[in-house]
């Protein structure tokens, strides 16, 4: 059937066509704008810099590797050793509404409502520990996490590792404490008692250890989980990329194993409380 | 006259690439205006550790492509494209926390700060956590610390700037700690 071109057709089809138009000459127009701020920005700062900095590079904050999606798309995926094009799948799920306090309107504005199910998300995993922790004395974080607060239990775990750890010099290191274990048992307990993501925690610990195939299990057991942004961050590391195929099925049966212990601890630690 | 043209053609091409699907719904527009504005807010805190220019799409430092450096206590290179696609992945005003990492950076230079690698980055990410809080509390922004901490994760290495857990937990602890504690316990 032949489609007739109205007026009414031609008016939408003009219409268009200078909205593009229109979009091309705004995007020239604030470039021209920018370059020109931007040229005036450096007149100044040549004038008042006391000297020439320095050409060693300090960072580059982003450029390891692609940013992931942010929408909120359900994710398909369920082989843990597919290769993924990581710049176009994305690992959260859409979750529930409530969101904390943090996500509040301010007076600047407020988080998307897409942001929030992220936060959210991420929360239920069991990322975003809350300042608080990051506050307490070491003996009071103890005592909380041997009360088994589950964010306590994760944070004490971080602290052992990345502020203890190796780190003599610092007032509350204890000399031949075994950080790395007692951070893998904290991580452990908090798996068990609902903390998913401290299994790719668990998973970095090994990694940084140069355990490329503990790694590899740990991470199986994260994206089993479900902290698939974890998981995925792991297949590009360059560790487990060069793990060979033997190697990733050995992971894959120690995973399947881990598994297990996990599922039966998990029932004993429900059985407690 | 020319302020208020440019400020309704803003809105008519927001709308439009809204329209066309380019940004999220709500996602800011990162030009020299919004990042020039960032490094105001951010030299409101740290001015009194570290007074870099922050240069835009100009690859200051000499990188290949704009992107987001520190090279040097003045200078501070970024790009709009790296950042607008920050702020389009992982949620707005994370580049105002990558700005306050590279602001980090800055006051490394300026005080001679030159630790192994990763803690050299991952006080910059604690520096950058400690203006995140300063954004919510002082200037009113929505908390963004989660997105910038998503932000920084995705960018961990492992070597030069540290795991995922690293890099999280050290935003966090400027976040939660402010910035003497960056620059003395770290």
């Amino acid at each position: 059937m032949k489609t007739a071109m109205t007026p009414t057709r031609w008016g939408m089809a003009v219409a268009l066509l200078a909205s593009g138009l229109f979009f091309v000459w705004w995007q020239q127009d604030e470039a021209a704008q920018e370059q020109a701020l931007a040229a005036e920005q450096a007149a100044r700062a040549a004038a008042s810099q006391p000297a020439k900095p320095s050409n060693a590079l300090r960072d580059l904050f982003g450029a390891v590797d692609q940013p992931l999606p942010r929408g909120p798309k359900a994710s398909e995926r369920g082989h843990e050793h597919a290769a993924h094009d990581h710049s176009h799948d994305n690992p959260w799920q859409m979750a529930g509404a409530s969101t904390e306090a943090a996500d509040a309107v301010s007076p600047q504005g407020e988080l998307s409502a897409e942001d929030k199910a992220i936060n959210e998300n991420l929360r239920r995993l069991g990322y975003q520990i809350h300042e608080r922790y990051y506050q307490m004395p070491l003996t009071q974080l103890r005592q909380a996490a041997a009360a088994k607060d589950v964010q306590a239990l994760t944070h004490l775990a971080e602290r052992y590792l990345f502020a203890l750890d190796g780190k003599p010099k610092e007032p509350e290191h204890e000399p031949g404490f075994p950080y790395r274990e007692a951070a893998r048992t904290a991580l452990t307990e908090a798996y068990l008692r609902g903390n998913l993501h401290a299994a790719a925690m668990i998973s970095e610990t090994y990694l940084l250890e140069k355990r490329p195939l503990d790694a590899a299990a740990w991470n199986l057991i994260a994206r089993r989980s479900g902290d698939e942004l974890s998981a995925d961050w792991f297949l590009r590391t360059q560790d487990y990329q060069q793990l060979g195929e033997a190697a990733r099925q050995e992971a894959a049966q120690k995973a399947e194993a881990l598994w297990a212990q996990l599922e039966q601890s998990r029932k004993k630690t429900s059985g407690t409380g | 006259m020319k302020t208020a043209r440019t400020h309704s053609l803003a809105q008519a091409a927001a709308a439009l690439t809204l329209a066309l699907g380019l940004m999220p719904a709500g996602a800011a527009t990162v030009n020299n205006t919004y990042i020039q504005n960032s490094a105001n807010e951010i030299r409101g805190q740290l001015g009194g550790y570290a007074r870099p220019t922050v240069y835009v799409n100009q690859r200051a430092c000499g990188e290949p492509s704009p992107s987001a450096f520190a090279c040097g206590p003045y200078t501070i290179s970024v790009g709009t494209s790296f950042l607008q696609g920050q702020e389009n992945s992982y949620g707005n005003y994370v580049a105002k926390f990558i700005i306050a990492h590279e602001w980090g950076h800055s006051i490394q230079f300026t005080r001679g700060i030159n630790k192994r690698a990763p803690l050299q980055e991952l006080q910059a990410d604690c520096v950058g956590g400690t203006f995140a809080k300063y954004a919510q509390t002082t200037l009113r922004y929505p908390s963004f610390i989660e997105s910038a901490v998503r932000s920084a994760r995705a960018a961990a290495d492992y070597s030069t700037h540290g795991t995922p857990s690293q890099r999280d937990y050290y935003s966090r602890y400027g976040y939660a700690n402010g910035l003497s504690a960056c620059l003395n316990n770290i």
